[in-house]
């Protein structure tokens, strides 16, 4: 059985035709997004493939609840959000989980050269994923969500049920601790 | 001669592809802007939900024009 990978290309012969023809423009639109997002919080191509189908099923499902106050995307990021973290939860109560404590990540960043020189980008992917994991749920989305340029510093407190002042202030420790992190896969 | 020649070409492209692939970002943002740069979703993904939507009830026009506008703007 050939395994997903991260970063198969998409050929034109196989995007998603069969859909509604505006629903394939949002899929097309925002799929690499959703896809991202999931890949990155759930750390598995396999469930992050799994995870895009449903939340392109439950945005099409929900399609009538959609509140005209919120723009497409956040909403789909919304939806992803909700469905990664009750993936991650119900893992979690299945399996011991060792988090590394973040005040030791953050104490360890020092004064050493950015870990982010030089960096093998066959390698990118799996450096990122593992480095990821070494961090606390919220410092991982936070971090994934504004790596979307297009999603401003208040869609992303929204995202997340927080003040613009408290995601600042928690991006500045996500930085660092992820430095850290990135910087012991090396 | 030219079996040391060509070893060395050889050598020569190898070492400039490393080089290439090697990138220096100036935060945290731009690596996982790079990252989902080159992270394409499997083909299979919307393939498994148009066959998922075929078998599924349309949701009210009026929901589809909503999204459909904020998003493209007509």
């Amino acid at each position: 059985m050939d395994l997903p990978t991260e970063s198969a290309p998409i050929p034109d012969s196989a995007r998603p035709t069969a859909l509604p023809s505006e629903f394939a423009a949002l899929y097309e639109a925002l799929s690499q997004q959703v896809y991202y997002l999931a890949l990155r919080l759930l750390g598995d191509p396999s469930q992050a493939e799994d995870a895009t189908h449903d939340v392109f099923i439950k945005a099409w499902r929900n399609l009538s609840h959609f509140r005209g106050d919120a723009d497409v995307r956040t909403w789909l990021y919304r939806i992803t959000l909700n469905h990664c973290s009750n993936l991650r939860s119900s893992w979690h109560a299945r399996n011991v989980h060792t988090q590394t404590d973040d005040t030791v990540i953050e104490n360890a960043a020092g004064a050493a050269e950015s870990p982010f020189r030089d960096v093998e980008m066959n390698e990118l992917g799996q450096r990122i994923r593992v480095a990821l994991d070494e961090l606390p749920e919220e410092y991982r989305v936070l971090l994934l969500l504004v790596a979307d340029q297009d999603l401003s510093y208040d869609h992303v407190a929204k995202l997340t049920q927080q003040s613009t002042d408290a995601v600042r202030g928690k991006l500045h420790r996500a930085r660092k601790a992820f430095a850290t992190a990135f910087r012991k896969t090396a | 001669m030219n079996n040391r020649l060509q070893h060395s070409e050889k050598s020569s492209q190898d070492l400039k592809a490393t080089t290439d692939s090697r990138q220096n970002f100036a935060s945290a943002e731009e690596l996982l802007k790079a990252d989902r740069a080159q992270t394409s979703v499997p083909p299979a993904v919307g393939e498994r939900i148009a066959d998922t939507i075929a078998r599924d009830p349309n949701p009210p026009p009026a929901a589809r024009r909503s999204w459909w506008q904020r998003l493209f703007g007509n």
